[in-house]
């Protein structure tokens, strides 16, 4: 057999990036640490580390397979506020327990996902627009809904009392880690992401396979949204309120989320994505919380650095790309 | 110039029609109170920045591109703007907006040509960059214009003035230069703009500089009229400008059926929509997902439409008799 | 019958104008090596696309062991047991090779929605061990691949389908010496059981080595099919272009005709993978034919000329004005001008009209102070060109995109001959165009030569740079190989012989 030896040479320089990457994170995390001065890697901090972690995370992996064939849904903010405000609803002023708040807000994450994709394959909306648009239906539908449940009068934010054990910590980075290795299975394992990956590379090339763009597209958002409801989940069994949002606030909580994928996206070659959202979901973390740390007030520069690191990202994303960008 | 015949165009028929729907619709809705001379004014001064940053974005728009940062543009550029108004000299108002404008469109337009990164990522991350600069230099306060500005730029006169002057300006770079026609032509193709050897990068820039500088130019009248600027000064501004192109008829994807006058018809649409709800007491809510239902069979209209009926505007657009053609 | 594994039977084909097949009829024995030949645009490839589900016949049958034999989809023909590895590259990158090979059918070997890689890595590793395929890596990801690797992957996934029937597209070409060894080996082993391979290649040689039957299609009409003893690779060329030069369709001179004054001077342009150390002068009034089969690099030549690759190594300078052109805008700047092998895709608007299409390039030279444009003056140019160049249009606001081929090029060509040129570099440029067109357009690239425009001529079709052009230069494996004259030995033979 010829070029076994170019084999190996090209998977050691893979390898060497690969090591590199790792290093670099790891030298990262030190100066994050010294700057601050040593608070960032304390034990108790850390546990603060990974309870802001599982949220972008778990909308990381979800937006890894709604926008796997390019469809970007910006939707997704508000469709989980939505359902997660109808799983509390459901589970606490309704008694239902641990069940209405999965089992609703799984299914209403799912359904209204569904729409917006609908949307954008079926009539050929654009995605962004379809999803912007969504976005402020749902929005309204929400604060409709909150506004004639007679049991709110004076606030609009229903509250999570019991039913919360998902939201301590042991169980946070357990779902973490099970988030990730949920979708690392799904990732390397199955047809559907096989598929998505075809589909979101070259339309032709996956048709030409056999391959079924819509429905892959579609069985794609639906587990996405799982991912995107069962973090709204854990989020809320962590805070206890859930705030409805209006004039696209909702597209906020997507912010770490995107900078979280876009860096993973830029290291897609070395490391595999889930992988690489599971790390930046963490890198994101630390320094958000090295900002805090140092004082930078939330809602303000905090808010500025965000926009900043996403544009940031997205240019490190982008780099090698070479087709038509609007 | 022989003169132009009317063209019995159903893209301009369309949303014409519907925007003389919904005024009727709302006005027998409210009794009246919807063209009362207090609303129409309120009506008017609400246009008035739409129209003038919606002459900025349509650039973006008919390029295929998109810019959704103009809600805190308008906050940040008319805040330090206001802020060297008083600091300062009022002479400053306008020249400082346009320069953040300007600054903020470079901006855009250098990571999205440069660095490939899509409009929409850049404009929303920045919407959400510069609203945080705005809470950092205004925090809760709120800074009021000078009063001879206010006073000056309120005006009917004043407005109408720089509606005008600006109209005639955009115009013209839309409609009568070859900028305007690389704009559209970038967006029907880009590639072929590109193999024409036109320099593609250095019009997107260009475009998005001048949608920066419409922005914060509407900005003041904005914050003219609200009296000052505060940190929430002009949240969702960039929908409703978005929405008064689309839904008038300009295609997402742009090209040349971006038209300004549909501009001219849209405003005003999305505003008596939005003030005709106001009036009926539809609540805020509401309203919002009015807009995105609006916006959603907009733009499918306008898809559906330029597909379906290209060919038949083709045959009804009557040419100048004197130029002939050989068949 | 049953010597006969597969049949086409009157199959036509066509886009718009062109004929790219018409009432094509073969026989595929079993076991056999069944070459197909010709040159570009002859309709091989359109001819397999059809076979292998791509793409449908507008009329004519196929069977396949007798039974009529009608895929709709690639997937189709897969289950009908025939398979082909196509010419561009149907790889996904962010996939390892392993998914790849078995894209489109890895639910077969899913158990609980996980799919068995190991199981996948087994069925590969039995299709590599049974046909003495080399392995490729199968872990990682495809787009680390080399390209000859991509090549092997995408022959193994064909064989995953277990076809009676494979279909080869210049698949040698990517190949080194001992990687098409084990090609060969493998062809022989599949057909010794009884299963056939239909091959379409570029080199000769290798066909009349490899191959039994050969096949030659040329203009979409299939000239002959003749046993391999009968042929060799001259007789193989001869079919594939011996053709008539039609009369005065081009010129009638036959010696080179061009001034002195050089116009462009090219030394050494490279471009990694695509072509390396072409080097020529053009002169003005003169027109450059540019040769060479499709993978030799000379629509990439056209493009990097025009400075839209940037990878281009290698001087390139306007002689007259001393100018070096790096990018489009230097192009244009000097005078010259590009037309792309893709209109519809690089050259015009297809939504647009005709107005705006022909407006465009001509845009800088109309506009005045302050970068003013009158839509009046635009207008005065607009129909001048549509009457000069008679484009058959409705009024110049029709939409582009409903002309004919041949009016498209018009407008495509025209708004650029309007301008005042120095030099044009055209590839293709009666590709999709009917006779009437054609004519047309030779017509005015000659006056134009007439008037001292420097003209590269970049084609696939051999008679149209034997028929206008003063010099042709052939390209090869990458590289310029010669430059024939026109008072030479100009004729097809010569150039098949040079190119091929």
């Amino acid at each position: 057999m010829v070029k076994q030896k170019d084999r190996m040479a090209f998977s050691n320089n893979k390898l060497k990036i690969q090591v590199m990457i790792f290093i670099g994170l790891f030298l990262l995390l030190l100066i994050f640490h010294f700057i601050t001065g040593n608070r960032l890697l304390r034990t108790d901090n850390i546990r603060n580390l990974i309870v802001q972690s599982v949220y972008p995370a778990f909308l990381g992996f979800g937006m890894m397979f709604i926008f796997g064939a390019g469809f970007i849904d910006f939707s997704i903010g508000a469709n989980s506020i939505f359902a997660i405000n109808m799983g509390v609803l459901t589970a606490q002023y309704l008694g239902w327990g641990y069940f209405g708040l999965i089992f609703t807000t799984i299914v209403l994450a799912v359904i209204l996902e569904h729409i917006t994709m609908l949307l954008a394959v079926r009539l050929e909306i654009p995605s962004w627009i379809a999803g912007l648009a969504m976005a402020l239906i749902y929005e309204t539908c929400l604060n409709e809904i909150l506004f004639r449940l007679p049991f709110l009068k004076g606030t609009n934010n229903l509250r999570l009392e019991d039913y919360r054990i998902l939201g301590t910590l042991p169980f946070m980075a357990g779902l973490w880690i099970l988030s990730f290795i949920v979708a690392s299975l799904l990732y390397h394992f199955t047809t559907l992401s096989f598929n998505l990956q075809a589909v979101g590379t070259s339309p032709q090339v996956a048709t030409a396979m056999g391959i079924n763009s819509s429905k892959t597209i579609y069985t794609a958002a639906i587990v996405g949204s799982i991912f995107v409801a069962v973090g709204a989940v854990v989020n809320i069994s962590y805070t206890g309120q859930a705030y409805p949002t209006s004039g696209l606030g909702s597209i906020s909580i997507l912010f770490k989320p995107l900078a979280i994928t876009q860096l993973a996206n830029s290291v897609a070659r070395y490391i595999n994505k889930p992988l690489g959202i599971m790390l930046s979901s963490f890198l994101i973390s630390c320094v958000f919380n090295v900002l805090t740390l140092l004082g930078v007030q939330s809602g303000t520069w905090q808010e500025f650095f965000l926009g900043a690191i996403v544009i940031i990202c997205g240019i490190i994303s982008n780099m090698k790309n070479n087709r038509v960008v609007k | 110039m022989s003169k132009k015949k009317l063209k019995l165009d159903l893209r301009v028929l369309a949303p014409l029609s519907i925007l003389v729907l919904v005024v009727v619709l709302f006005t027998i809705l409210t009794k009246g109170a919807l063209l009362s001379a207090y609303n129409l004014q309120n009506i008017l001064n609400q246009t008035i920045p739409t129209i003038i940053a919606g002459m900025g974005m349509i650039f973006v728009i008919s390029m295929g591109g998109t810019d959704i940062s103009h809600g805190s543009l308008v906050a940040l550029s008319g805040g330090l703007a206001v802020i060297a108004a008083t600091k300062l000299s009022s002479a400053l108002l306008f020249p400082v907006a346009i320069l953040v404008g300007a600054a903020s469109g470079t901006f855009v337009g250098f990571v999205n040509t440069k660095f490939k990164v899509p409009s929409f990522m850049i404009t929303l991350s920045m919407n959400i960059a510069l609203r945080a600069l705005v809470n950092v230099i205004i925090g809760a306060q709120t800074f009021q214009m000078p009063k001879s500005s206010r006073v000056l730029i309120n005006s009917i006169p004043f407005k109408l003035i720089a509606i005008i002057v600006l109209l005639v300006i955009i115009t013209y770079i839309f409609n009568y230069t070859r900028f305007g026609l690389y704009v559209k032509s970038i967006g029907e193709n880009e590639n072929a703009v590109r193999y024409a050897g036109i320099k593609v990068n250095k019009v997107k820039i260009f475009a998005f500089v001048i949608s920066g500088i419409m922005a914060s130019i509407a900005g003041i009248f904005t914050v003219a009229r609200v009296g000052g600027v505060n940190n929430t000064l002009a949240s969702s501004f960039e929908m409703r400008i978005m929405m008064a192109l689309f839904v008038a008829g300009v295609p997402v994807k742009g090209g040349l059926e971006s038209k300004l006058y549909k501009l001219f018809i849209g405003a005003p649409l999305i505003t008596i929509l939005e003030s005709g709800m106001v009036l009926c007491g539809v609540s805020g809510s509401l309203t919002q997902a009015v807009r995105g239902l609006v916006l959603i069979c907009a733009v499918y209209l306008t898809r559906y439409m330029s597909n379906n009926f290209s060919e038949i505007n083709d045959k009804n657009n009557i040419l100048d008799s004197n130029e002939a053609v050989a068949e | 019958m049953d010597n006969i594994l597969f049949s086409v039977v009157n199959i036509s084909k066509s886009f718009g104008v062109t004929k790219a097949n018409q009432n094509i009829s073969l026989e595929i024995k079993r076991g056999c090596v069944h070459g197909l030949a010709g040159e570009n645009g002859s309709g091989k490839s359109t001819l397999a696309s059809i076979i292998c589900g791509i793409q449908q016949p507008d009329s004519g049958e196929m069977f396949k062991d007798g039974k009529l034999y009608k895929p709709l989809t690639p997937l189709e023909a897969n289950k009908n047991k025939v398979a082909m590895v196509v010419q561009e590259l149907g790889v996904v990158g962010t996939l390892s090779p392993l998914v790849n090979m078995f894209l489109g059918s890895t639910q077969k070997y899913a158990k609980n929605g996980l799919v068995n890689l190991n199981k996948m890595k087994e069925e590969a590793r039995k299709v590599f061990e049974q046909w003495g395929i080399f392995e490729v890596p199968l872990d990682g990801m495809a787009e680390e691949l080399s390209i000859e690797y991509r090549k092997i992957l995408e022959l193994a996934r064909a064989l995953t389908a277990d076809p009676d029937l494979i279909i080869l597209d210049e698949i040698s070409q990517a190949l080194s010496y001992d990687t098409r060894q084990m090609l060969y080996k493998f062809i022989e082993k599949f057909t010794s059981q009884g299963k056939s391979v239909i091959m379409i290649t570029h080199d000769l040689e290798e066909m009349v080595e490899v191959c039994d039957t050969v096949s030659v299609l040329r203009d979409g009409v299939l000239i002959a099919t003749k046993d391999t003893s009968e042929l060799d690779p001259d007789k193989i060329r001869n079919m594939m272009i011996g053709r008539k030069i039609e009369g005065d369709y081009y010129r009638t001179d036959k010696k080179e005709n061009y001034q002195e004054e050089v116009v462009i001077k090219a030394e050494n342009l490279t471009v990694p993978h695509k072509f390396e150390n072409i080097s020529f002068e053009l002169h003005r009034g003169e027109i450059l034919g540019v040769c060479g089969l499709s993978d030799a690099g000379i629509h990439d030549l056209g493009s990097a000329i025009f400075g839209l690759e940037a990878q281009r190594t290698g001087n390139l300078y306007h002689i007259p004005s001393g100018t070096r052109l790096n990018s489009p805008d230097d192009v244009i700047k000097t005078k010259g001008a590009y037309l792309s092998k893709d209109r519809d895709a690089h050259g015009l608007m297809l939504d647009a009209s005709i107005f705006h299409n022909i407006a465009l390039p001509n845009a800088v030279d109309l506009s005045g102070r302050m970068g003013f444009l009158s839509p009046s003056k635009m207008r005065k140019l607009v129909n001048k060109v549509v009457k000069s160049f008679e484009i058959k249009a409705k009024n110049i606001n029709q939409a582009t995109k409903s002309l004919s081929g041949g009016n498209k090029q018009k407008v495509n060509l025209s708004r650029w001959l309007t301008k005042d040129l120095d030099y044009i570099i055209l590839d293709c440029p009666t590709r999709g165009v009917d006779v009437g067109v054609k004519a047309y357009i030779y017509n005015i690239i000659l006056k134009a030569k007439q008037q001292g425009l420097a003209v590269l001529l970049i084609t696939d079709e051999l008679p149209e740079a034997l028929g206008m052009s003063d010099r042709i230069m052939v390209l090869r494996d990458h590289k310029c190989i010669t430059i024939l004259n026109r008072s030479g030995d100009f004729s097809e033979a010569k150039i098949a012989e040079v190119m091929l």
